[in-house]
Formats: C-alpha cells, sequence, structure tokens
C-alpha cells in the first residue's frame, strides 16, 4: 500500500511545489528586501517538506533523508541571520531597505 | 477516502498555502511576517502528519522562536519605509513564470500519470528518469528508534558535514553581529567624511555628504 | 502486612484507573473509532486546561500569602476564610474591567497576543507527567517540545508590544525578547546533560532512569548534576519573568513593560500565562532533577508531585520577596558572559566524566562502578566545577569594582582640583 492512513505521497509534493512558487515569486517580486528574505525563507521550507516527504515514503529506516532536512535547518538558520544583519546596516547608511536601490558596490 | 489524516492534511494545506500567499501580498510588512509565522506552523502540522515529530518540535523552536524573531526585529527597526505597492514592475511577469514552473512541475516531476483523454498516455518521467511514472511503492512503518539512528548517523557518517555545519553557524554569528554592531557617532562621522571626499574626488556632487553627516543615527 | 500494600497500591494507581475507566465508558458509549478518540483528545485537553486554570488560582493565593509573610504582614484574609476567595474575586475584578483597545492599535494583534501567550502556557502542560501512566501524551521528545513550545511564546510578547502602539511597551517588549531569547540558550544547554543521562527525551524515560527501574539510577538527577539543575532553576525563573528578572514587568521601571495597555480579561491572560509558565518551569524542574512523581510507596505518585513541584514554585516566591531587582545590562552580561560558557564547559565535563565511568557493564566506557560512587564523582566534578567558575567570576568582579572605585577616586581628585583652582582665581 503506498499512503499511510489513506494519504499517498502525490499531495505532499504539491503542496510543497505550491510553497516553493509562492516562494519564488515573494523573492522575485517584492520591493523590501525582509519580504525576499522571507520568501527564501518560504523556499526553504517548501524543500524541507519536500525531503521529509520523501523520507517518510520511500526510506523511513534511513537518517539519510532527516539529516538532509537538518543540514536544511541549520544553512537556513544561519543565512537569515546574516541576511538580516546586513539589512539592518543597509537602512542605517542608505535609510532604505529597496533592494532596486542596491546598485552601487559603494554606498 | 476521507479518513482523520486527510480531513488533517486538507486542513494544514489550505492554511499553509493560504499564509505564504499572504506573506507574498501583503503591503504591512508585519502582518507579512505574522502570517509567515502561521505558515510555519502550518508546516510543522505537515511534519507531525509525516511522523517526523522531532522535526515539527525543532521547526518551532528554530523557525517560529529564533528566525521570526530576528524577522520581525528587522522589520521593528527598519520602520518609516512606506511604499506605495508592495510589488516591483515585474511583479506580473513574475506571477506568470511562477504559475507556469508550477505546472511544470506537477506534469514533469511529479510521481504520477496525467491522462489528458484524447492524447497518448504521458510517459515523461519515465523516458527522463528512468523511474516508474506511478508511485507504487509500499509504505514501511518508522522505526521506533529513527531519532536514535540520525543521531548516531550524524557524528558517523555525515561527521564532516555535521562540523561544518558548526563551523557555518559559528561564521554566521560573527559575521552577523560585526556587520550589525553599534558604530560610535565620532565613527560614523568620519566614515561619512571620507565617502564624501572620495565622492568629490570623483567628480559628483558633495551633497549627499552634507545630508549624511546631518541625518547620523538617532540612537546615539 | 500485604492488605496495606495491596491498598496503597490500589491508592497510587487511582489517578490512572479514573481515567482508565473514563476513557472505558466514553468507548462503550460511543464505539471505537477515530470519532472516539478525538473526543477523548477533547476531553483530556480541556481536563488539562481545568488543571492550569486552578492552578494559577492556587499559586495567586499562595503567592500572595507567602510573600507577605516573608514581607512581615499578614497578607490577603478578608475575602474568605483565610483569603481563599481572592482568586474568585481576582477573576470577577478582572472580568469587569473596562475592556480598552488603544486608538490607532492594531487590532487583530493586539487581541491575538494574550490569547496566544496563554494558549502556549497551556499547550505545554500536555507532556507533563502526573503519575505512572498518567500524561497528556507521553511523547518521546517530551523535553524537546517542551523548550520548543516555550520559545514559542516570545513572538506573542512582540505582537502585544507592537499592537498597542505604545512607545514604552514597544521597548518593554524589546527588552522582554532579549531576555526571554537569551535565557533560552542555558536553559537548553542544561537540560543537555539531564537527556545524556537518561538517553531518551521522553520524560517518563528520564523518571524512570532516576527510580529504582531496571536500568535506573535510583536517585535523583539533582545530586549527579548540580550545576545544571542551578543554572535550569536560575534560567527558568528568568523565562518566565519572575523576580528577580522581572524587568517585564516592573511597574516601577517601565510601567508595566509591554502589557501597559492591557486590561480586564485580556490582562488576566497574561497574568495566566506567567503563572502558568511559572508552574510548568517548577514541574520540569521536578521531573527532570527531583524525580517527578517517584518516591516511597506510602504517599501517592500524584501527591510527590504537587509537593515537589510546589516546593521549587516556593523557592520561586521565597526569591521574590527577598532579591532586589536586576538591571538589564546585568542580566545579559549574567546570561552571556557566566551561565552560558559554564553551560558549555559543564556539558563537557560531564561527556567526559560519563564515558570515562559507567554503572551498567553492558555500556561503553572505561571503568564500572556501582550508581552510588558514580553520583559521588558527578557530585564532587559539578561542584568543583561550580566552585571554580564562582571563583573566576568573583575575581572578575571584585577586579572591576576596584577599577570603578579607582575612576571614581580620580574624578574626585580631578574635581577637588579644578574647584580648588576655580576657587583660587
Amino acid at each position: 500500500m503506498n499512503s499511510i492512513n489513506g494519504l499517498p505521497l502525490a499531495p505532499f509534493l504539491v503542496v510543497a511545489a505550491g510553497l516553493f512558487v509562492i516562494g519564488l515569486y515573494g523573492a522575485l517580486a517584492r520591493k523590501n528586501a525582509i519580504a525576499v528574505l522571507m520568501g527564501v525563507e518560504l523556499m526553504l521550507n517548501a524543500v524541507n517538506l519536500n525531503l521529509i516527504a520523501f523520507w517518510r515514503y520511500v526510506a523511513p529506516n534511513s537518517s539519510a533523508g532527516l539529516a538532509f532536512a537538518a543540514f536544511v535547518f541549520i544553512v537556513a538558520a544561519a543565512e537569515a541571520a546574516v541576511g538580516l544583519a546586513l539589512i539592518i546596516s543597509v537602512y542605517r547608511n542608505l535609510r532604505s531597505v529597496d533592494p532596486e536601490k542596491l546598485d552601487q558596490m559603494k554606498m | 477516502m476521507l479518513t482523520f489524516s486527510t480531513v488533517i492534511f486538507v486542513i494544514l494545506a489550505v492554511v499553509t498555502l493560504g499564509a505564504a500567499l499572504a506573506v507574498v501580498t501583503m503591503k504591512n510588512v508585519f502582518h507579512a511576517a505574522l502570517m509567515l509565522v502561521l505558515a510555519f506552523f502550518g508546516v510543522a502540522g505537515f511534519y507531525v502528519l509525516l511522523e517526523a515529530n522531532f522535526f515539527a518540535a525543532a521547526q518551532v523552536l528554530v523557525y517560529i522562536g529564533a528566525i521570526s524573531i530576528l524577522i520581525i526585529f528587522a522589520v521593528m527597526l527598519t520602520r518609516g519605509v512606506t511604499m506605495a505597492r508592495p510589488n516591483n514592475e515585474q511583479s506580473g511577469a513574475v506571477a506568470t513564470a511562477s504559475a507556469v514552473l508550477f505546472v511544470l512541475i506537477v506534469v514533469l516531476v511529479g510521481p504520477w500519470k496525467i491522462n489528458f483523454p484524447g492524447f497518448a498516455p504521458l510517459n515523461l518521467p519515465a523516458r527522463a528518469f528512468g523511474a516508474p511514472p506511478e508511485f507504487k511503492m509500499a509504505v514501511q512503518a518508522v522505526s521506533p528508534d529513527a531519532l536514535q539512528r540520525l543521531g548516531r548517523a550524524l557524528v558517523d557518517q555525515y561527521m564532516v558535514a555535521f562540523l561544518l555545519a558548526g563551523v557555518l553557524l559559528l561564521l554566521a554569528m560573527i559575521g552577523a553581529v560585526w556587520v550589525a554592531r553599534e558604530r560610535k557617532l565620532v565613527e560614523i562621522v568620519k566614515e561619512r567624511r571620507e565617502m564624501a571626499a572620495e565622492e568629490a574626488a570623483a567628480a559628483v556632487p558633495p551633497a549627499p555628504a552634507a545630508e549624511a553627516v546631518a541625518t547620523t543615527d538617532a540612537h546615539h | 502486612m500485604d492488605n496495606i500494600l495491596e491498598v496503597l497500591k490500589f491508592i497510587n494507581n487511582l489517578m490512572a484507573f479514573v481515567f482508565d475507566e473514563i476513557g472505558k465508558f466514553i468507548t462503550g458509549l460511543l464505539g471505537k473509532g477515530p470519532g472516539t478518540e478525538l473526543v477523548l483528545m477533547i476531553l483530556a485537553a480541556i481536563g488539562l486546561i481545568t488543571f492550569g486554570a486552578v492552578t494559577m488560582m492556587a499559586l495567586t493565593w499562595f503567592e500572595r500569602k507567602i510573600v507577605a509573610r516573608i514581607q512581615d504582614r499578614i497578607g490577603p484574609n478578608q475575602a474568605g476564610p483565610f483569603g481563599l476567595m481572592l482568586p474568585l474575586a481576582d477573576g470577577v475584578k478582572m472580568l469587569t474591567k473596562e475592556d480598552i483597545t488603544p486608538a490607532n492599535a492594531d487590532r487583530w494583534v493586539y487581541l491575538i497576543a494574550p490569547i496566544m501567550i496563554a494558549a502556549f502556557a497551556m499547550t505545554s502542560l500536555a507532556v507533563i507527567p502526573f503519575a505512572p501512566r498518567v500524561a497528556g501524551v507521553n511523547l518521546d521528545i517530551g523535553a524537546f517540545f517542551y523548550i520548543a513550545i516555550g520559545s514559542g511564546s516570545t513572538i506573542a510578547i512582540l505582537m502585544a508590544g507592537w499592537g498597542s502602539n505604545n512607545k514604552y511597551s514597544l521597548l518593554g517588549a524589546f527588552r522582554t525578547v532579549a531576555q526571554l531569547v537569551g535565557y533560552e540558550v542555558p536553559m537548553l544547554l542544561n537540560v543537555l546533560p539531564v537527556i545524556m543521562l537518561s538517553g531518551s527525551m521522553s520524560l517518563f524515560d528520564i523518571i524512570a532512569k532516576q527510580t529504582d527501574a531496571p536500568g535506573g539510577f535510583g536517585l535523583p538527577f539533582i545530586l549527579f548534576l548540580p550545576v545544571s539543575a542551578l543554572v535550569f532553576l536560575i534560567s527558568g525563573i528568568a523565562e518566565v519573568g519572575r523576580s528577580p528578572f522581572d524587568l517585564m514587568e516592573a511597574e516601577s521601571e517601565i510601567v508595566a513593560g509591554f502589557h501597559v495597555e492591557y486590561s480586564g480579561m485580556k490582562f488576566a491572560l497574561f497574568m495566566m500565562g506567567e503563572y502558568v509558565n511559572a508552574a510548568v518551569v517548577s514541574i520540569m524542574f521536578s521531573t527532570f532533577f527531583l524525580g517527578g512523581f517517584a518516591g516511597p510507596i506510602f504517599i501517592p505518585p500524584y501527591v510527590w508531585f504537587l509537593a515537589k513541584a510546589f516546593s521549587i514554585f516556593f523557592i520561586f516566591m521565597w526569591l521574590r520577596g527577598t532579591l532586589p531587582r536586576v538591571r538589564v545590562d546585568q542580566l545579559v552580561n549574567l546570561n552571556w558572559k557566566f551561565f552560558v560558557p559554564l553551560s558549555i564547559i559543564n556539558i563537557i565535563v560531564v561527556m567526559v566524566m560519563s564515558k570515562l565511568f559507567v554503572t551498567f557493564p553492558a555500556q561503553p566506557g572505561l571503568f564500572v562502578v556501582s550508581p552510588l560512587v558514580y553520583m559521588a564523582i558527578m557530585l564532587v566534578s559539578g561542584l568543583g566545577l561550580l566552585g571554580l567558575a564562582l571563583t573566576l567570576a568573583s575575581r572578575s568582579a571584585r577586579r572591576e569594582r576596584l577599577a570603578i572605585a579607582q575612576e571614581a577616586a580620580e574624578h574626585r581628585v580631578a574635581n577637588q582640583a579644578f574647584a580648588t583652582a576655580q576657587t583660587g582665581k
């Protein structure tokens, strides 16, 4: 049987794909750098959901999927911290968080 | 098939995707951040459905307990930026591209067969990746010591990645503290004067320098 | 003699027996299936929330009485005999106060914040072990679940601070979140040695390791991990926001901090969240370090559970009545410069000791000792670490004090020289 309690794998993947695509839109089409970061976090969550769904359905007795998902958690946290520090630093210098205004190497 | 899990899945899917849409379309960034928290809760619910309860708790702890707070702090510290429209000029193109990408993922990469009436059956995944187009693997139960195995694997097979992740976190911590450090007023004035001097030397009008010195940060 | 033992065993099992019977009754009524499960879960949730609310009522009364006695006064004795009706009077007062929403406040954010705090506090009640077979749910990650839920409630505080549309509220929320997020780190770092020693994150397994069950030590973990217990206790006080770390709600400093704009039932929800959090921290401390519901058989386990949790809460109230408030920079310094390094070094010491000496021959380790000797070794190493840390801390504190005194003396001399120079002119 390829489902747990009546749930096959497919719906999880569709939800993860939807989350990823929404995050992609947020990362590309928003004017606030923090909103761009929120889109990126949504994408990372979608990836994690995908990994754990495949772990559960395909190989629940190995730890590869879980370990990969754990590393994605770690990388997402590190990247959010540095990204937000950069955004705050840019705001202090430029008084703006619009990513379109950051088009020079020197401010 | 209408079981408890199916109902919960539908509720969680609606909540998560709805919250995600709200995140990327809301004008008020603070409200968008709160909707992001809701989306994270939804994903944590999915992890519980997938019997990865450690990761559900880790999701709440890391994303909601730490990253969301970071984002909300950043929103609060960068107030005063009002925008007429939350999206930039390319949002229409991006929306179309995202929708197309979603359809492509579902149709081409998904482990299911899609049959359009009147056409030959779509066999692309089988040809592209050599895998059967429909997911028919039997699902095994999760062993009760999956968590112990994960812990052992992290320091056994994936030791290098684990250590690198630790180093990455350390570097991120140091980097974030350094980049966002509080600078003394004297330092900032000196920085601004240097930047103004360079701009003047590059034959650009020095108007930004006067403004920049006058509007030093209020929290000093 | 056997009869007495049987009676004692029955009384000890009373709580589990009652809940089993209720479960059987409802299953008999509704038949087996997911619907029955759902009904039972909802009933369990209602029971736990009732426990939380009753605990809050009882703890408010105890707090007022005990802090009053510490401060050499009587405390409430007007509302009913010995002031026992005080929680009810408080409830009536909260319900009848005017429900204000500040102008220009973010309505939904302002409304949802207190509900979220109370909800998170109640959620952490789901894993606490009341008696050998009685808990909301026996999660195999119980300790981790508690830490995760505890960290989730900080978002609600930011929402409260922002939603009130008040600068002082926002400032109070920032300081509160800095304190809460900061003190989560030593809390988590000090639950780790407990999990290391017991080999599992499930709260029932942690308690079983401290009893005479097969594979257990028979001694509470506070004897093995004195440093962890101390730092967990202090971090717990800081996490909840009680004195001496009660900057969050200091009426004399920031006018009640982030909940200054709340009145009536919303404020009561904040208070409920704080008291239930404090109760859960006491319960968690007694589970991790004192053995939870385990104890000699002549007192039922649920009474042991209440007694141990209440004694820890008594320590909280004692500290509240006795110690002055800590300043916010002292608070943050204490956390990052003392507690976190101490916790990390403690983890290393516990790791080394638990691999050198083991109690059961099946485990990998160098020397096999009996649990008592193991306890003695870990106690000595823990106390040694604590002594070293306190010595270093007191030396650096003395250096700082001397430096400040010297600077003040120099300033005084310079001022006097200036003053005499002025009068001399």
